[in-house]
């Protein structure tokens, strides 16, 4: 069940007035029944791996908190890591290695026959699979009791707001709101809704219109232009965003209005002024994640300089993998991590550039830091998009030969997409830089206010794209 | 029980509030979809009047229905001159089958045409999803035209729920609307439909890359029956015409038999120039791999015009023999 779908405009508001209707304690069957629902409207069958990975990390967390020996306790974290790994290798790794595996084979004529394991991606496992490994670590750790409720437990794994795209909650957030009684808030509610009719406004409205420009031209590389090309990746920039970032807000926003805060996921990164800012500025839960789980383990920055810059290659190489099975996005995260070292590298010397050329003046380095790094993440987003390796290389070379033309067989499409894109830049600046006090959603007059929403449901239904489907990181 | 009457309070004050904001919405809603509706029936030039032009007004002698390939490889102007019969091509970019069904539905509800062609595609009983997102285009003409209301709802099982949205019909239509509302299109009447394509191939060696898994959809194979079975019931001498490629479509076996066998099965003609020699693999006759240039249109135009001419003639000796 996607979020844009009119199977989840009537499924929202029964769980909501259901919600509401039901006494406090038994609040959280209602939830983990609509969450099931919600998992298996994509294929059934792979709500039997949510509840494996619900029964085997509720149980390996109960008997590390039985015991305080840790050798004990890392069997049982053990057990954890490597049913939720396995299962994500074996649904989601297995064919890309094994062909990477046979190439090499093929290269030097050994006969190699492992078959290809023909299985549909279960949607979302990279997330709940994070979120419970999280749990797993967390408990052996000592930083939380184990979860002795199952019910809540399988809530916190499969909470249907977060369950297919994040963001990732760590047990010691959302598993203690689920105990809490929880009341109808005017002021939640209608934040929560506000929060999702912008989700979908960024979704419909911005990430599906730029989609047309980019698939067409993305699936078809030697046919286009570097103008083209570079137009696309730049589209594709925004698209990833606004289709992520709009599921994100929406996750949260549905969730608030049950009363639940989820964490913020995206705060506005475009306006980064380094890859290290960028970082702290997308994904925020994902990137945090790593940072807690394999970063810290492995040393981090506490240590020797060649290692801390390892450190960072090796999450960010993680990072790139656990966004997809293929050597793009490979790539990609290799590229990030490259550009972290390479800036921590240089923060010296661009410290000392930045005074001697700058003074005092703050927006015009602040302007160079901010594109310098749009152009650095654009660059690694076409290697995220595109359908090959060789594609890759092939958008790459002709954007550095940036021949023309522009070649833009619908106008119309577009300039709204050219205008959706203005309509966000101007939004998020003036929440990075509030330079303008009105606010028409924010305004003291209720018809002032009414009238913003209506219009906003107006230009959905004008300009937004409504036969797109999902979203792009349900693939992960 | 403060605390009770506090939160029934709240609920009460939220659902009264969300009650006047959908109705804000549905009034909005009710006043720019009825003006978008006048301005779309008013627009001067584009795709959407040519459409509404097909759909609505034209009573051609002869009707060409198709996707980009019907529209700009048939000349209504050679044909009229060639077969002294008015001409008019209902061809759309990006469409399929189902909508020259639609087309079709709604210009035999309204005349009978002396000649009906259906230009198709060799991959065109394929299944893609877009050829049922593409209906979207006929959206505007739900609630005008209920002949055509079964083909529209083909799109997507929820459509009947999106349609009680008034602006819904005219998503992403809006610039459009506007441009064309102030200016005009100088398309309609000098060419009866038909857009001409320029330019010539780039790429002599591009070819079709084959998409693997594909499979015949069954409704594309009824529609092509039903639009065969109308036109014939009507009297309608029909030609259903696959138009020259520069090189071969991949993925086509299915396709093909499947035309073949319908129009084996209504003994309609079915004349196939994708592999003909005068056109294939002659770059200055084609802009890209599947559309003819104007040049490359008129030279076949005329070939079609000449057998569609003693097809005609055939017929009609045949006739006046058995009435003898």
């Amino acid at each position: 069940m996607l979020f844009n779908s009119l199977h989840f405009v009537f499924f929202f508001p029964i769980v909501v007035a259901l919600y509401f209707a039901t006494p406090g304690r038994f609040r959280w069957m209602l939830l983990l029944f609509a969450s099931y629902y919600f998992y298996m409207s994509w294929k059934a069958e792979y709500l039997l791996l949510i509840i494996a990975s619900t029964l085997i990390d509720y149980v390996a967390g109960l008997q590390m908190g039985k015991t305080p020996d840790k050798n004990k306790r890392k069997k049982y974290l053990w057990l954890s890591l490597a049913s939720n790994l396995g299962m994500l290798f074996g649904f989601k790794y297995f064919n890309f290695f094994n062909e990477s595996v046979r190439h090499v084979f093929d290269y030097f004529n050994i006969f190699y026959n492992v078959p290809a394991f023909n299985v549909l991606l279960p949607v979302g496992i990279s997330f709940y699979t994070f979120q419970t490994m999280s749990y797993s670590i967390d408990v052996y750790r000592g930083a939380r009791e184990p979860e002795k409720h199952l019910g809540i437990f399988a809530l916190y794994v499969s909470f249907f707001p977060q369950l297919v795209a994040g963001p990732i909650e760590r047990s010691s957030r959302l598993l203690p709101q689920f105990r809490k009684e929880q009341t109808f808030d005017y002021d939640r509610v209608t934040s929560g809704m506000k929060t999702m009719v912008w989700g979908y406004f960024k979704k419909l409205v911005i990430a599906d219109r730029l989609a047309l420009f980019v698939n067409v031209v993305y699936n078809n590389p030697g046919h286009y232009s570097g103008i083209n090309l570079l137009v696309a990746t730049i589209f594709f920039a925004f698209q990833i965003y606004c289709d992520f970032s709009g599921y994100s807000d929406i996750a949260i926003g549905t969730a608030r209005i049950m009363g639940y805060d989820l964490m913020e996921n995206f705060r506005r990164p475009y306006f980064s002024r380094s890859i290290q800012e960028f970082w702290s500025r997308w994904h925020i839960s994902l990137s945090t994640w790593f940072r807690d789980y394999l970063y810290i383990p492995l040393g981090g920055n506490r240590t020797v300089k060649w290692r801390y810059y390892y450190n960072l290659l090796v999450v960010f190489l993680v990072s790139g993998l656990w966004h997809g099975a293929d050597w793009t996005f490979v790539i990609w995260g290799a590229l990030h991590g490259l550009y972290l070292v390479a800036g921590l590298a240089t923060l010296e010397l661009r410290r000392r550039v930045k005074a001697a050329l700058f003074k005092q003046n703050t927006f015009i380095p602040r302007l160079v830091a901010t594109s310098a790094t749009f152009s650095l993440v654009l660059f690694s987003w076409v290697f995220f998009r595109a359908n090959s390796t060789s594609d890759a290389f092939l958008i790459v070379s002709k954007i550095a030969a940036l021949q023309g033309p522009l070649d833009v067989e619908e106008p119309a499409i577009f300039l709204l997409s050219l205008m959706s894109i203005a309509t966000l830049v101007l939004i998020e600046l003036q929440q990075e830089f509030p330079f303008v006090r009105f606010s028409p959603f924010s305004h003291h007059n209720v018809l002032v206010r009414h009238i913003s929403y209506a219009l906003i449901v107006i230009i959905i239904l004008l300009i937004g794209v409504f036969d797109a489907g999902q979203f792009i990181y349900f693939q992960f | 029980m403060q605390a009770n009457s506090f939160t029934s309070n709240s609920r009460m004050r939220f659902f009264v509030k969300l009650a006047l904001l959908l109705l804000l919405i549905a009034a909005l809603d009710m006043a720019i979809g009825a003006t978008l509706q006048v301005l779309y029936f008013r627009q001067v030039g584009g795709e959407d009047h040519l459409a509404t032009y097909a759909i609505e007004r034209t009573r051609a002698d002869i009707i060409i229905l198709g996707d980009s390939r019907a529209n700009h490889h048939y000349v209504p102007d050679i044909l009229s001159s060639k077969l002294g019969l008015t001409a008019y091509n209902t061809g759309r970019d990006g469409q399929s089958i189902l909508y020259s069904r639609a087309v079709q539905k709604a210009i035999l509800d309204r005349y009978r045409p002396q000649i009906m062609i259906i230009d198709i595609t060799p991959n065109e009983l394929i299944y893609t999803s877009q050829s049922y997102a593409r209906l979207s285009e006929l959206l505007p003409y739900y609630k005008r035209h209920p002949e055509i209301r079964d083909v529209i709802l083909k799109k997507s099982n929820t459509e009947r729920l999106k349609l009680i949205s008034h602006i819904y019909p005219y998503n992403s239509k809006i610039l459009e609307i506007i441009r064309y509302n102030l200016g005009k299109s100088h398309h309609i009447k000098a060419y009866n439909g038909y857009i001409p394509r320029e330019g010539v191939i780039k790429d002599v060696n591009v070819r079709d890359e084959p998409l693997g898994n594909v499979r015949l959809d069954a409704t594309c194979v009824d529609t092509l029956d039903q639009m065969i079975s109308d036109v014939l019931d009507a009297g309608i001498p029909l030609y259903v015409i696959i138009s020259p490629v520069y090189s071969p479509y991949a993925d086509v076996a299915e396709s093909y038999r499947a035309i073949k066998r319908v129009t084996l099965a209504h003994n309609v003609p079915f004349w196939d120039y994708s592999g003909d020699p005068r056109f294939s693999g002659k770059p200055t006759l084609f802009s890209d791999r599947s559309h003819l240039n104007d040049h490359g249109a008129r030279i076949f135009t005329a070939l079609v015009a000449e057998r569609v001419k003693a097809d005609l003639e055939k017929r009609r000796r045949a006739n006046r023999t058995d009435s003898f």
